[in-house]
């Protein structure tokens, strides 16, 4: 009974402060939504579920949630199936994997302020890495490409966000690898496993818990994508870029213009809430397993 | 000029006198600023600071330089009770954001008031006219213009004398074919970022005003059902704009620009002109060459429209005082010295910015500028008044639509339709 009640008393102050300011700001994301509130002052109207319906008709909502569900399927796709590759390559015994993978982890350290510009200068049409190399390399046609023309530039800005978070998953799935006893492949080299077989067999069965895990990292981090597509826009954020968290933000807080309307904001942010929730849930279950301990 | 200067500074000086008795228990004043801290509008607000303090003694003013997004900032801060007395921002979003919000000091009653420094005329004579007007919310005016740029064609003089064009036209026709000649000279016509689309509107906002009057814009914002998008007004200025990517008068390669990707090109003598505001030799000036000239004309008339070439568009920065403020007296002090002639000739001289004060002489490199202000018969807010009325529509709807017409991503009959349908969706979800 002491022991409980010890317990109770140790969790009573994390409980507290992870009730504080996270649970009742989120309650309150949701009260508020049911408000025409501008955020200054304490003038609130409310308006029930208008919000909502709003949400419903409104061409720029559609076109943030396109862009955010881009990221997280195409972007996710491209991000872990390089993840695993470069995964592949740095398990199987080459020379210099530990520096190999900190420089693919290097973009996670750098500001992503500092590498929204610099991708502006690699895709900059007339003196940007890109296309000089690409002349260089003989493809001048593919050279005359602007990558941040308006048909173009969310899949620039979706390439370099690739480059940005595949070093932060490598480093999750190899920390995952490491832990795989090497005596399973040696084993499987002396019955002459492919690399691939090894991979398939082996790592993918045994690092199960930890890419469900970095699966729904990468959810969360894709579903309320701001900084660096919001960094890549720079001074205005082209509508091509918008995603949920970048619309939030603009009706919210209306970056220059005096847009305010912070309910109908915390209506995009309870409608990312909930997307978040029900995707973890059924990639969840999707990826349930039984426990396999080694 | 300098004679007329140091009478003024006196005049602050015995003005500051007959203030000290407000602050002698020692008074800090805590302003928020729009200015990033390295910028020369910052170090000119540093030396402004400097002054009044020394003129002023009990009295403390500590700057936060927060940059552009300056009333989001300041909005988040009053939520958590920061105690902030004075902050500045854009004119339109001031008046759409703090002063809607009814959390700014109202300046009325100090129009009529001497001029601060012993200058002649009153407080609001300083201005230029219809300035104040424009800065009001429902004839109360809850903000103090002092920074004031004009949307005009910004040229390189360098470039216009290599290509033998003596002076640019004010009239549509004349406007091109003098591109035309600096295109057939070797080098670009006009410089566009791609993803700036509060200054690619300009060119729309412009050529919709020369052809179909000042009033159009708000005109067809505020029909509900959107068909005022569809008066061939409309259709004409879209044509007109993307004429000069037909013609190459824009290099085609500006799609893909990102600021400041396409004004670089101006101080690399590369490009003659850009339609933009008066800040841009400042922005450019650390990158140009010491002996580059700059110039520039009002937006071309269209012949037969029903605009006028003396109708210009500005932004403005304005300074306001927070109600919540507890040093209301020492507040209005420092803003009437910001606002006083020798502080704004100091702004125009180092910071080379335009001001809103009308008796200052602005830099060389904006005087032309200052010009077009002067002979202007009408000034337009940004995006003709939408951006501070209905500023989810000016930068959802209007500004986004309008740069993927102005790039190439939609037709002109695209265009229209859509702003009809989108106009219709605006006034559908307000309701």
């Amino acid at each position: 009974m002491i022991r409980k009640r010890l317990i109770v008393l140790f969790l009573a102050p994390a409980s507290l402060i992870y009730g504080g300011l996270f649970l009742v700001p989120t309650l309150s994301t949701f009260y508020f939504s049911l408000f025409s509130w501008s955020g200054f002052g304490e003038q609130m109207t409310f308006i029930g579920l208008d919000n909502y319906t709003r949400l419903f008709n409104d061409t720029v909502f559609w076109l943030s949630l396109r862009n955010t569900l881009a990221i997280l399927f195409v972007g996710g796709f491209f991000v872990f199936g390089l993840a695993f590759l470069y995964t592949v390559l740095l398990t199987s015994g080459i020379w210099g994997k530990k520096f190999f993978r900190l420089v693919f982890f290097l973009p996670n350290v750098v500001s992503v302020v500092a590498l929204a510009g610099m991708w502006a200068y690699i895709y900059n049409p007339r003196s940007g890495l890109l296309n000089t190399t690409l002349s260089a390399v003989g493809l001048t046609d593919v050279a005359k490409t602007l990558w941040t023309s308006p048909d173009n530039i969310f899949w620039a800005m979706l390439a370099a966000l690739v480059w940005v978070f595949t070093g932060f998953f490598l480093i999750l799935l190899m920390a995952g690898v490491d832990k795989i006893p090497t005596d399973a492949y040696e084993a499987a080299d002396l019955e002459g496993a492919s690399l691939w077989q090894k991979f398939w067999f082996i790592t993918v069965p045994m690092l199960w818990d930890v890419m469900a895990i970095s699966f729904v990292i990468w959810m969360i981090n894709a579903i309320k994508m701001f900084e660096f597509p919001y960094a890549f826009g720079f001074l205005q954020v082209p509508q091509q870029l918008y995603t949920l968290g970048i619309y939030l933000y603009i009706m919210g807080f209306g970056q220059r213009d005096p847009i305010y309307q912070l309910g109908y904001a915390t209506a995009i942010g309870v409608v990312m809430l909930v997307i978040t929730f029900v995707l973890i849930v059924v990639v969840r279950r999707l990826l349930r397993r039984e426990q396999l301990e080694f | 000029m300098q004679k007329t200067l140091l009478a003024l500074g006196l005049g602050t000086a015995l003005s500051a006198l007959s203030f000290g008795a407000m602050a002698q228990d020692g008074v800090n004043l805590v302003y928020w600023s729009l200015w990033n801290e390295p910028e020369p509008g910052a170090n000119v607000m540093k030396s402004l600071i400097a002054d009044f303090e020394a003129a002023h003694p009990g009295v403390t003013i500590t700057p936060v330089w927060n940059g552009r997004q300056n009333q989001t900032t300041v909005r988040n801060a009053l939520a958590g009770g920061t105690q902030i007395d004075i902050m500045d921002s854009d004119m339109d979003g001031l008046k759409g954001g703090l002063a809607a919000a009814g959390a700014l000091l109202p300046w009325d009653a100090e129009l009529a008031a001497p001029a601060p420094g012993g200058e002649a005329g009153t407080f609001g004579d300083l201005f230029y006219p219809h300035l104040l007007d424009m800065a009001s919310n429902d004839g109360t005016l809850y903000q103090i213009p002092y920074m004031l740029y004009a949307y005009n064609i910004f040229y390189s003089q360098g470039a216009l004398e290599k290509a033998g064009v003596s002076a640019l036209p004010e009239d549509w026709d004349g406007f091109v074919a003098a591109l035309e000649q600096v295109k057939a000279s070797g080098l670009n016509g006009i410089a566009v970022e791609s993803d700036i689309a509060f200054y690619n509107i300009k060119w729309f906002n412009y050529l919709i005003e020369r052809v179909a009057g000042p009033d159009f814009l708000m005109r067809a914002t505020e029909d509900k059902t959107g068909e005022t998008w569809r008066d061939p007004a409309v259709l004409k200025a879209v044509e007109l704009e993307l004429d000069l990517w037909a013609r190459g008068l824009i290099p085609a390669e500006s799609r893909g620009y990102q600021w400041p990707a396409g004004q670089q090109t101006i101080a690399f003598d590369e490009t003659a002109v850009e339609l933009v505001g008066s800040w841009l030799p400042v922005e450019l000036a650390d990158t140009v060459e010491d002996d580059f000239k700059w110039g520039a004309i009002r937006f071309p008339s269209v012949e037969g429209g029903l605009g006028d070439v003396n109708h210009v568009e500005i932004n403005s920065h304005s300074m306001a005082i927070l109600a919540s403020s507890t040093h209301e007296a020492e507040a209005r002090e420092f803003i009437k010295f910001i606002a006083s002639t020798p502080s704004q000739q100091r702004y125009a001289t180092d910071a080379k910015i335009g001001v809103a004060n009308r008796n200052v002489e602005w830099a060389p490199e904006v005087a032309a500028a200052r010009k077009s202000l002067d002979e202007a018969t009408l000034i337009l807010s940004e995006n003709h008044g939408i951006k501070a009325k209905y500023p989810d529509y000016s930068t959802n709807v209007y500004e986004a639509l309008h740069n993927q017409v102005f790039l190439g991503s939609i037709t002109p009959a695209e265009f229209v339709d859509q702003m009809v349908a989108r106009t219709k969706e605006f006034w559908a979800n307000r309701s």
